[in-house]
């Protein structure tokens, strides 16, 4: 019984820890999202022509909890939806975005719940008023130390039998374009391109 | 009984991804263990979302239920899991209940 409650105790020790780098790291984070700003123009001005004007922005973190791959899914779902997304789309980006985030937190931070998962999602509008939906899904976990072995379909380092090993070629075969930026020890960045409408939709429109 | 003794038909929930799907794995094996069928049946009826985890949830059972001969089939699958199942080679193993015999199991 004493034993139990000293357990129990210091899992909440832990857990405070835990919180505390938690805002540490979300800190760190926005820092790194400002360098980024100001310092990769360069970088900026490749993709920015080929995707467009931003239109919205969404960042959003959270810890790497399973209940969160569907409030990953829902937010992404959310930020598209006055684009008029056919259900195709949303139903490829809600699969996209699972799959990445379920990875992020059972690969990248093996199964720990006190690790930060970053979502950053963006929306461009070309001149033809076409939407493009760019999905970035990162992790500051363990990393990947073969990126394209780990992208093999049926691949899966998860031992319990319970992965079909096929996160990396839904996320392929559901989106436009995919990179894959791993680092092992430092973390993993998965970036997902979609196409969401044609030319002739827009969102303030009818 | 009998009828209870071949199937066990499990309805999937709403959602299918790694948190909805990671003890329900565990929980139908169980259940195989305990009292094994000659078919598994995964119901997609109400499932609205799924990702590749439906896939290693089929998959996995479909190892467990092998070990002692059983097979697994899949109901109701909506034209997009379909899809998911076939790019990951689910229906080598698993076969669609053809919808004649889903009637007599209702």
């Amino acid at each position: 019984m004493g034993d139990h409650l000293e357990r129990e105790k210091k899992a909440v020790g832990e857990r405070q820890v835990a919180v505390g780098e938690e805002k540490k790291a979300v800190g760190e984070w926005q820092t790194a999202v400002g360098e980024e700003e100001k310092g990769t123009v360069d970088e900026a001005r490749e993709p920015s022509e080929t995707e467009g004007t931003l239109v919205n922005e969404m960042r959003l973190c959270f810890l790497s909890r399973g209940e969160n791959e569907s409030l990953a899914r829902l937010a992404v779902a959310g930020l598209i939806a006055p684009y008029d997304p056919t259900m195709d789309v949303l139903d490829d980006i809600r699969t996209a975005v699972s799959e990445a985030v379920t990875n992020a937190i059972i690969h990248g931070y093996e199964g720990k719940e006190d690790g930060i998962v970053y979502v950053s999602a963006l929306l461009y509008r070309r001149e033809d008023q076409s939407c493009l939906l760019r999905v970035d899904v990162e992790d500051t976990g363990v990393g990947i130390e073969d990126v394209e072995k780990a992208m093999e379909p049926l691949y899966t380092t998860a031992a319990d039998g319970e992965r079909a090993g096929m996160g990396f070629a839904f996320m392929e075969a559901f989106t436009d374009r995919l990179e894959v930026e791993s680092e092992p020890r430092r973390g993993t960045c998965v970036s997902m391109w979609k196409e969401l409408t044609g030319p002739e939709a827009s969102a303030h429109e009818g | 009984m009998d009828e209870q003794e071949k199937y066990l038909w499990i309805r999937l929930p709403k959602e299918i991804d790694h948190y909805h799907v990671e003890s329900l794995g565990r929980r139908v094996d169980r259940e195989l263990l305990q009292k094994p069928v000659e078919c598994l049946v995964f119901d997609f009826k109400d499932t609205e979302f799924m990702d590749s985890s439906g896939v290693g949830l089929v998959m996995g059972r479909y190892r467990t239920i092998r070990t002692f001969g059983g097979r697994v089939f899949l109901a109701n699958e909506s034209r997009r899991i379909r899809q998911m199942f076939q790019a990951s080679g689910v229906y080598e193993f698993a076969a669609p209940l053809a919808d004649t015999e889903k009637e007599e199991e209702k």
